[in-house]
C-alpha cells in the first residue's frame, strides 16, 4: 500500500510526460531552457553562498562557549520552521518598495532601491532558508571534530590559513558536501519563495506552476517536473553518499 | 636546544569559575623528564596546557622560558611538541606529511624536509610505512607517529599528555621502556601528564602528584615513594598498610616471621610473576599487603600470619 501510494503518482507523473518530443522542447527550447538555467545557476550560488557563510560561522561557534551560546544557535537555525511564503514577504519587507532598503537608499542618494522582485531578492531569500540549515549541519559536524586536531596544528606552528586549508576543510567535507547538496536541491524546488518574488523571473518550479495551470499543458509541466525531479535527486544522492547520517539532520 | 621553563604563581580560572590550578610555581630544568602524576581533575592537564600556552593563567601569573615571559607568546610561536591524549594525528595525511608537517608549517622547503622526515622515521622505527594514513596504523604505531611529529622540529620543551592512554597494557610497558630511551638520548626538556603512578615512576627524572589544583609534592621517584609529603600523596604513588594511630608503611616493610609483633588473617593471595602478594585482614579493621619472595610458602586462606616490621620504613601522617 505505502509502495504503492509512493509509486503511482511518480509512475503517472512519468507516463504524463512520457512523449520524448516534450523533453526534447524542454530541453531546447529557450523559455524552459533558460528557467532551467536560471534555476540552476541560482540554486548553485545560493548552496556555495549558504555553505561558505555557515562553514565561518560554524568553525567559529563550534568550541567557543560564552553565554547565550545556545540562544544564539537558535535564533541562527530558526528560520528552517518558516515556509517560503514568510520568508519572502519578510524580504519584501526588506528589499521591498516600502522596504528597509528603500528607506535607507532614500535617506542617502534620494533614489528608493527596490532589489525585492530581482534576482538579488530571489537569491537573498533562498539564502534566508538555506543558511539556517547549513548552520545546524556543519555546527554539529565541526562540534564532532576533535579540537585537538587544531590545537595540534597551532603547536606546530600553523597559521591560521593554514588550519583551515589542513584540517578543518578536510575534516568538515562530508558535511560541506552534503549540506551543499541539500541547499542545492531545496533551493531548486522552492516555489513558495519564488511565487512571492520572482515577478521578471521565470525559475523552474514556477514554470511548471504556469504551464499547469494557465496554460493546461499537462505533458510539459510532468516533463519539466521529472526533470527536476531527476536534479533534486542527484543533489540528494550526492549528499547522502557523502554526509551518511548527517544529511538526515539537515 | 632544551628550554628551562618556568611557572611562577600561575593559576587558572575556569569561566564557570572552578580553579582547575590553584596559584602554582614550577622550574623544569633544561633537559629534564618531569612526570605530573594525579588523579583525573587534579589540575594535570590544566597545568600542562598552560605550559603549552592553549589556555591563558589568570592575572599575575607568568611563564617563563630560559627567563623570558612568553605568556603573551601565541602557541604558534612557542616552539614546542606536543602529544596529545588520543595523538591527534592529521588523517588525512600521510605518516611522513603527519611528521614533516611542523616543518612545513613553518616553511621549510621540501628539500630539508625530507632528510629531516627520513630522520624521525628511523627514529621511530617506522621507516616502512612512510605512505600510510593513520587510521591505517596500529595504537602504538600512532603513538610513535605522533611523537616523531612532535620532535621534528626541535622543540623547546616536550608535552606528553598521557602518552599510553589509548593503548593495552602489554604494549604500554615496552613503550614505556622505548620512551625512556628516547628522552634520555634527546635531553629534551619534557612534562608527561599520566594518572599511572609506575609510569611516572620509569619516565620522570622528577615526579610532581597533584591534588587538588596544586601540587602536593615534587621530588624524585624515590623521594615521593619513600619519603611522601602527606597521606593522599603516601597513597596515590603506591600501596599504603594502615598500621593504626597515624603510622603506616609499604608492603615492603612487612614480611612473615613467627616472631613478629603483628597478626593478620590472609584474606586473599594473588600470584603474579614469580611473586605472591597476600592481603591480610588487619586487627583494626583495615587491610594489609605485603609482598612473599620466590619460593616463599604461600599460607591459607582464612590462616592467621604472623608478621615483622622494618621500623625505620614506619611513615607517619
Amino acid at each position: 500500500m505505502l509502495l504503492a501510494f509512493f509509486l503511482l503518482p511518480l509512475a503517472r507523473l512519468v507516463g504524463q510526460g512520457a512523449d520524448p518530443a516534450l523533453y526534447w522542447r524542454a530541453l531546447t527550447e529557450w523559455q524552459y531552457v533558460s528557467a532551467l538555467l536560471v534555476t540552476v545557476a541560482l540554486s548553485l550560488v545560493t548552496a556555495v553562498c549558504a555553505v561558505g557563510l555557515a562553514a565561518v560561522v560554524a568553525g567559529w561557534l563550534a568550541h567557543r562557549h560564552f553565554p547565550g551560546r545556545r540562544l544564539l544557535v537558535a535564533m541562527l537555525t530558526m528560520p528552517v520552521a518558516l515556509p517560503g511564503v514568510v520568508i519572502a514577504f519578510m524580504m519584501i519587507l526588506l528589499m521591498g518598495r516600502q522596504g528597509l532598503l528603500a528607506d535607507i537608499t532614500d535617506w542617502l542618494t534620494g533614489e528608493r532601491v527596490v532589489l525585492a522582485y530581482t534576482i538579488v531578492g530571489l537569491f537573498a531569500g533562498y539564502l534566508y532558508f538555506s543558511l539556517p540549515r547549513c548552520i545546524a549541519t556543519l555546527l554539529a559536524a565541526a562540534e564532532a571534530m576533535d579540537p585537538a586536531l587544531d590545537e595540534a596544528a597551532r603547536m606546530l606552528g600553523a597559521s591560521p590559513w593554514k588550519r583551515v586549508r589542513d584540517v578543518w576543510l578536510p575534516g568538515l567535507a562530508p558535511a560541506l558536501v552534503a549540506s551543499g547538496a541539500i541547499c542545492f536541491a531545496t533551493a531548486m524546488g522552492a516555489l513558495g519563495t519564488a511565487f512571492t518574488l520572482a515577478a521578471d523571473i521565470r525559475v523552474l518550479p514556477m514554470v511548471i506552476y504556469t504551464e499547469f495551470t494557465l496554460a493546461t499543458n499537462l505533458g510539459m509541466a510532468a516533463a519539466l517536473s521529472v526533470i527536476l525531479g531527476v536534479a533534486t535527486w542527484i543533489a540528494l544522492a550526492v549528499a547522502r553518499s557523502f554526509g551518511g547520517g548527517m544529511s538526515a539532520a539537515a | 636546544m632544551s628550554v628551562r621553563a618556568e611557572l611562577r604563581g600561575v593559576a587558572r580560572t575556569f569561566a564557570d569559575g572552578t580553579r582547575g590550578l590553584l596559584p602554582t610555581d614550577l622550574v623544569l630544568e633544561p633537559g629534564s623528564v618531569t612526570a605530573l602524576l594525579g588523579p583525573s581533575g587534579c589540575g594535570k592537564t590544566t597545568l600542562l596546557r598552560l605550559l603549552a600556552g592553549l589556555a591563558r593563567p589568570d592575572p599575575g601569573g607568568a611563564v617563563l622560558f630560559d627567563g623570558r615571559d612568553v605568556t603573551d607568546l601565541p602557541v604558534e610561536r612557542r616552539n614546542i611538541g606536543m602529544v596529545f591524549q588520543g595523538y591527534a594525528l592529521f588523517p588525512h595525511m600521510t605518516v611522513a606529511r603527519n611528521i614533516g608537517y611542523g616543518l612545513e608549517a613553518r616553511g621549510v622547503p621540501r628539500a630539508q624536509r625530507e632528510p629531516r622526515v627520513a630522520e624521525m622515521l628511523r627514529l621511530v622505527r617506522l621507516e616502512a610505512l612512510a605512505g600510510r594514513r593513520p587510521d591505517q596504523l596500529s595504537g602504538g604505531q600512532r603513538q610513535r607517529v605522533a611523537l616523531a611529529r612532535a620532535l621534528a622540529p626541535q622543540p623547546a620543551l616536550l608535552l606528553l599528555d598521557e602518552p599510553f592512554g589509548a593503548l593495552d597494557a602489554a604494549l604500554r610497558l615496552a613503550l614505556r621502556v622505548e620512551l625512556a630511551a628516547l628522552l634520555t638520548a634527546l635531553r629534551v626538556t619534557a612534562v608527561i601528564v599520566t594518572h599511572d603512578q609506575a609510569e611516572a615512576m620509569a619516565l620522570g627524572d622528577g615526579v610532581a602528584v597533584m591534588e587538588g589544583g596544586r601540587i602536593g609534592q615534587r621530588g624524585t621517584p624515590r623521594d615521593i615513594y619513600e619519603r611522601p609529603a602527606n597521606r593522599f600523596v603516601a597513597g596515590f604513588v603506591g600501596t599504603l598498610n594502615d598500621l593504626g594511630e597515624g603510622r603506616f608503611c609499604r608492603p615492603e616493610a612487612l614480611r612473615p616471621d613467627p616472631a613478629g609483633p603483628l597478626e593478620g588473617r590472609v584474606s586473599a593471595a594473588f600470584f603474579d610473576a614469580g611473586r605472591t602478594r597476600l592481603h591480610l585482614a588487619a586487627p583494626g579493621g583495615g587491610e594489609w599487603v605485603l609482598e612473599l619472595e620466590p619460593g616463599q610458602a604461600v599460607p591459607e586462606r582464612g590462616s592467621a600470619l604472623r608478621l615483622a616490621l622494618d621500623e625505620k620504613a614506619v611513615l607517619r601522617f
